[in-house]
């Protein structure tokens, strides 16, 4: 019987003909998260948790609870997690299996509590401009109550 | 394929209603819940002769039982018997409730549902009376009496403590135990086997498992909502987890009626028969190994790492593939790994038969005559998958209950009559060929379009439903029943080992020790791994420790002489 022998480097395997097919544990690029939270409502590990403290929020995948289905990479819509490159995760503390990006927040003009991140304010502002709808960042910088306030108040006024 | 589907529309209403003209005056409730599945409810007093009747003289095949603590509906506890048929499109479900805590035992009647009644007495402290072997099944040595975990008031967190007490042995004289616990080296979880010997002969084999119970169906229930579940149903098997996930995601799309694209089918069908080829292959590796021809074995895992490889360019992972969601898949197959596809199956073909001419004769002649299950016997333990087609029974999912796309191609259903290990080693073997076989099938008719990314569908409280697929090791059996507040009120899975291991004192019968290993590993047992032995002789009273790689060794020596 004739045998072939199939040996492959590493260097074959990730250079070569082969993509990197492999899942492995995601990471988030920080300049790109707009902490919208879809990622933690699809894991089904409920591995990513995203809690908001007095003026920013913090999105943290804990690895330890990670399976690596990538339904958190399919489903962000800023294309913001993706995998990592090094597969290594053993480690003699805990502490370095969380993976946490901070998120700045914006307040209210009105009534003063932080209701959305910075980024995707900034992201409303572009898209509403690209759609040629020209608002002062002032009008959109209202929590949700306060702009069904404001539109009670004013109604002639344009508020989103 | 020798089946006609319309013929088999017309007996399943000739039997549906053969069933229903005997019971009609038990019948409490029927209800049609889909096209092939019936469920009945009787009064409990007349459960036992329903089921006797259904299982004895219809010839039904038990497939499982089912608890559910309604208490938040009916204040009562139900128990579903699920019934099938190998030559009927038909699952019967039994169903009977009851506020007190007590049920009629069918095992008498229905050998079968030993294991699904010990285990719900286990676990929801229902009684099932006239049981014949009423011991613990799948709570540990030391969990605490009268607490019941899988009751809705018990939380899926808390972790009680309480006295280790030894499990009790059957009552046999002047024979040797031997205990083969709590590891093998060949298999993946913890089991403990104890045998019960007399000169040197088997006389029967007793099995106290589940030390690796994770509580799954509990955490399915508690914890997760129903389209995270996919990922944890996954996660049962370390090798077919791809049929278990399928099997749950079918169940749910049949009681919330939600449509599937049929690529959605084809690319799911690919996936079980990628996964029955590595699994059918490791599993002939395995028992190479165990016959001492380890260059055999060698030579399948380099085969097989074809298929592996292949896994992880379509779904991203070797094992766990993790694309199965309710109504559809999440990643879809391009013309240019459709042709990879085809290029590796023929290499591996070409391959496994280099391989397998390769085995010389001693080795197969090994396997020749041991651990014989009679025709008679497997009928009567409703054993599946390749154990009963070894046996000569003709019952595989893909082609009496057909789902997927499976209705789409034709394939050939292996049978052996002999009933030995190698009965059950040459259904293996064939599969493997008919698997490529279906692949190429599929790759070549699979349906244009885009598969959906998303699904939506409403939830219907307290609907029921079965999922069932042909895994490699036989019918895989989930039951859902859905509950509130976008959760399961009941998920319970019927691995098919669950269904096989009934069986192995029968084939151990009268069977030489040494060839225990070899028959425990011919049903391709997905539980674990034994790696420490207990001796007792119970004359004197002595009991020894010696390993179970020791008795594999003793297996292996055979072939050397």
């Amino acid at each position: 019987m004739e045998v072939n022998l199939h040996v492959k480097t590493c260097k074959d395997v990730y250079e070569g003909e082969y993509e990197m097919t492999y899942r492995t544990f995601p990471k988030i690029i920080s300049n790109r998260c707009i902490g919208c939270g879809s990622c933690s409502n699809v894991c089904p590990t409920n591995a990513i948790e995203i809690t908001q403290y007095e003026d920013y929020k913090i999105v943290r995948i804990f690895y330890g609870r990670c399976i690596q289905c990538f339904m958190c990479v399919d489903t962000c819509p800023e294309n913001a997690i993706i995998p990592r490159e090094d597969y290594d995760i053993i480690t003699d503390n805990i502490d370095n299996l969380y993976y946490e990006v901070c998120l700045k927040m914006v307040k209210c003009e009105l009534c003063g509590k932080y209701f959305t991140t910075k980024r995707s304010l900034e992201k409303l502002v572009n898209e509403l401009k690209s759609h040629g709808i020209d608002l002062s960042e002032d009008m959109l910088r209202m929590c949700t109550e306060c702009r069904i306030l404001s539109r009670k108040l004013y109604p002639l006024r344009i508020i989103l | 394929m020798s089946f006609k589907l319309s013929t088999c529309v017309n007996n399943t209403e000739e039997v549906m209603n053969k069933v229903l003209e005997r019971i009609k005056e038990y019948v409490i409730n029927f209800e049609r819940i889909s096209p092939n599945k019936v469920l009945i409810r009787v009064d409990k007093e007349r459960l036992r002769e329903v089921c006797n009747y259904v299982y004895n003289k219809l010839n039904f095949y038990y497939c499982v039982g089912v608890l559910s603590d309604e208490r938040a509906y009916t204040s009562q506890y139900s128990v579903y018997h699920v019934f099938t048929h190998d030559e009927v499109n038909l699952y019967i479900i039994i169903s009977s409730s009851t506020p007190n805590l007590t049920l009629p035992s069918i095992t008498r009647e229905v050998p079968p549902a030993n294991w699904s009644e010990r285990e719900a007495m286990d676990l929801f402290g229902v009684i099932f009376e006239d049981h014949p072997d009423p011991r613990r099944l799948v709570k540990s040595d030391d969990f605490p009496e009268k607490l019941y975990p899988y009751r809705k008031d018990y939380k899926y967190n808390y972790r009680p403590c309480g006295e280790l007490k030894k499990y009790p042995f059957k009552g046999y004289t002047d024979v040797k135990i031997i205990e083969v616990s709590p590891h093998h080296p060949l298999f993946h979880e913890h089991e403990d086997f104890i045998i019960y010997v007399k000169n040197d002969e088997v006389i029967d084999i007793d099995y106290r498992g589940f030390y690796n119970y994770r509580g799954i169906e509990k955490i399915g229930e508690a914890r997760l909502t129903i389209d995270q579940i996919p990922f944890l149903a996954e996660r049962i098997c370390g090798i077919c987890g791809f049929a278990h996930s399928c099997a749950y995601c079918q169940a749910i799309e049949e009681t919330l009626r939600i449509e599937v694209s049929e690529r959605v089918y084809f690319i799911r069908t690919l996936m079980l028969e990628l996964e029955r080829i590595h699994s059918h292959m490791l599993w002939i590796g395995l028992t190479l190994y165990l016959t001492n021809y380890v260059k055999g074995f060698v030579q399948i895992m380099r085969v097989r790492e074809e298929i592996m490889n292949l896994c992880e360019e379509i779904t991203g992972n070797r094992k766990m593939y993790g694309i199965n969601l309710i109504g559809t898949v999440r990643r879809d197959l391009t013309l240019q790994l459709v042709r990879k596809i085809q290029d590796i199956l023929s290499k591996v073909e070409r391959e496994f038969k280099d391989v397998l001419t390769a085995i010389p004769s001693s080795v197969t002649n090994r396997l020749r005559g041991i651990g014989i299950l009679s025709k008679e016997n497997a009928r009567k333990l409703s054993v599946v998958g390749p154990t009963a087609r070894g046996s000569g029974i003709k019952r595989d999912v893909r082609v009496n209950h057909p789902y997927a796309a499976y209705r789409e191609v034709s394939f050939n259903i292996p049978t052996y009559s002999e009933g030995d290990v190698y009965a059950r080693f040459m259904v293996r073997v064939d599969e493997v060929f008919e698997s490529i076989n279906i692949c190429r099938q599929v790759l070549d008719k699979l349906p244009r379009g885009e598969v959906p990314k998303e699904v939506k569908y409403e939830i219907v409280e307290k609907s029921i439903g079965i999922g069932s697929t042909e895994a490699p090791r036989g019918e895989n059996i989930h039951f859902v029943i859905i509950g509130r507040e976008k959760k399961l009120l009941r998920w319970r899975v019927r691995a098919p080992t669950y269904a096989n291991l009934q069986a192995i004192p029968h084939m151990t019968y009268g069977q030489k020790i040494h060839d225990v290993p070899l028959i425990i590993a011919s049903i391709d047992p997905c539980l674990a791994c034994t790696d420490r032995a207990i001796i007792i002789d119970v004359k004197s009273g002595k009991w020894k420790s010696t390993s179970m790689l020791r008795l594999v060794k003793m297996c292996m020596k055979v072939n050397m002489k």
